[in-house]
């Protein structure tokens, strides 16, 4: 591999590739990087072996992140949390001043922080069989979710959704919503978002069906943080083309902004495309601007 | 701070990033319960800690914080499954393959790993801290994250490489149950 390398380069291959291994890096950086990152970065631009690898390691990295962030979050956990920390602001007292202080097994109150709860709910093992009768009855509101969103789905055939429909009726979260239980079902997501840097899925995949139709989508929330540039959050809806009365054409940032209004006194951009086969419409709560920057990011040249 | 204020503003620590917080413990533990412990713990103690955070600005790295803290120490009590520091490899120069692999197959590599690499590479994966960061909040030299990084991405590369998973319908190819 060195052979490719510049012979005048102080970094070698494999010092290059493991400083860049740390940074989500663009081929070009659109923020300056400290002098380490930017000698390995000239490194590995002229270095067409080492670019290689680069190119293949982000590709990795960006399946790496979107399965590693793709977890379901099990029903009820919101509602738990919020139950034991009402607990603790009755009349629980613990003092755990020292906790963040050292990294030891920390007592409070001369014990564990767990065990002080366990003895203020009576016995630990009464919290064992009140957190195993929680996880019974959240196994079985998953079976009635997974139930109802198999009916949904077996039960969508036919009747065309217009697009209009779906920009009007779609929700901003996730509320109500059957969530995808297999996520194999879930159709592609456009080819280029695996590779744009900073985009990550970051809610739980749910099933819409729009009021009136038999169609469902599959409603995914997304964010995107990149550097210098305000955090974009929206959904991303996906349906069959077959499955949109007037389906949006092949991705066109000048064309893709189908609808700019206002839902709940916040700005809303939809843009849509389709592509092999899947219709895509995005939910931006924002200025046309912003969902304009994630399109561009989109275009299948642009990743 | 009285106690309807203090239950409001863990309420909305809640709202705002629970999910995040089980997700990555979830990811550092392998498990849904020990998730779900270790989220509830992180919640129980920031409540406690809540007059400590300055600016709501910075409130998860501060949850993140509380999290790892955790974590070590719930990891130091249980036995230790995961590989020795000195049998992860070096970094190589080799050119990896793009691979697909599912959720899984990710996770069982993850645990494989000392639970000192574990932490920065999930952080990573997660874009929640840049590795100066993840130095930071570790306190550790940036050299030792950088390496720590490299190294155990490196270990899910060749843990993971060219093996089908379902996981793939969702990035690459339309599924067949969407032409039902």
């Amino acid at each position: 591999m060195t052979s490719f390398c510049p012979e005048s380069d102080a970094v070698n291959c494999a010092v290059a590739l493991e400083r860049l291994d740390c940074v989500w890096i663009d081929p070009v950086p659109d923020e300056p990087l400290d002098a380490d990152l930017s000698a390995a970065m000239e490194h590995v631009r002229q270095c067409s072996a080492c670019w290689t690898t680069f190119e293949k390691r982000r590709e990795c990295d960006a399946r790496l992140a979107m399965i590693m962030q793709t977890i379901l979050v099990p029903v009820g956990l919101r509602e738990q949390l919020l139950a034991r920390t009402a607990e603790m602001s009755v009349d629980l007292n613990i003092n755990t001043d020292a906790i963040l202080k050292t990294g030891n097994d920390l007592p409070v109150n001369g014990k564990p922080l767990v065990e002080k709860l366990g003895h203020r709910e009576g016995t630990y093992e009464a919290a064992l069989l009140r957190r195993r009768a929680w996880t019974i009855t959240t196994a079985a509101a998953m079976l009635v979710f997974a139930a109802s969103g198999s009916w949904l789905w077996h039960a969508m055939q036919g009747r065309p959704t217009s697009v209009q429909t779906l920009c009007e009726l779609t929700p901003l979260t996730a509320e109500g919503l059957p969530i995808v239980q297999d996520l194999s079902q879930l159709p592609a997501l456009p080819q280029s978002w695996p590779r744009i840097k900073g985009l990550k899925i970051i809610g739980v995949p749910c099933w819409f069906q729009p009021p009136g139709s038999k169609t469902a989508a599959s409603w995914i929330p997304f964010e995107l943080r990149q550097p210098k540039s305000k955090p974009i959050h929206g959904v991303l809806l996906t349906m069959l083309r077959e499955n949109v009365l007037d389906p949006p054409s092949e991705l066109m940032v000048q064309s893709a902004l189908l609808k700019y209004a206002h839902r709940a006194g916040k700005p809303l951009s939809v843009a849509g495309w389709s592509e092999q086969g899947v219709v895509y419409l995005c939910f931006v709560n924002d200025e046309p601007a912003a969902i304009e920057r994630l399109m561009k990011l989109t275009m299948p040249t642009a990743a | 701070m009285e106690s309807p204020e203090l239950q409001q503003r863990v309420a909305e620590l809640i709202g705002q990033h629970y999910e995040l917080l089980y997700r990555v413990s979830f990811r550092l533990t392998g498990s849904t319960a020990d998730a779900e412990d270790l989220t509830q713990q992180t919640f129980l103690t920031a409540h406690q800690k809540l007059h400590q955070l300055r600016e709501l600005e910075s409130a998860k790295s501060w949850l993140l914080a509380i999290l790892r803290h955790h974590f070590f120490r719930n990891r130091s009590r249980a036995a230790r499954q995961s590989v020795p520091l000195d049998s992860l490899p070096e970094p190589s120069d080799s050119i990896d393959e793009p691979t697909v692999f599912d959720s899984e197959e990710l996770q069982l590599a993850l645990n494989e790993l000392p639970e000192e690499f574990r932490f920065p590479l999930v952080l990573y994966y997660f874009h929640e801290l840049s590795y100066q960061e993840i130095a930071t909040q570790l306190d550790i030299p940036l050299g030792t994250v950088m390496s720590r990084l490299s190294r155990g991405k490196q270990h899910l590369r060749r843990r993971l490489i060219a093996e089908e998973t379902t996981i793939q319908a969702l990035i690459i190819t339309p599924t067949s149950s969407l032409t039902r």
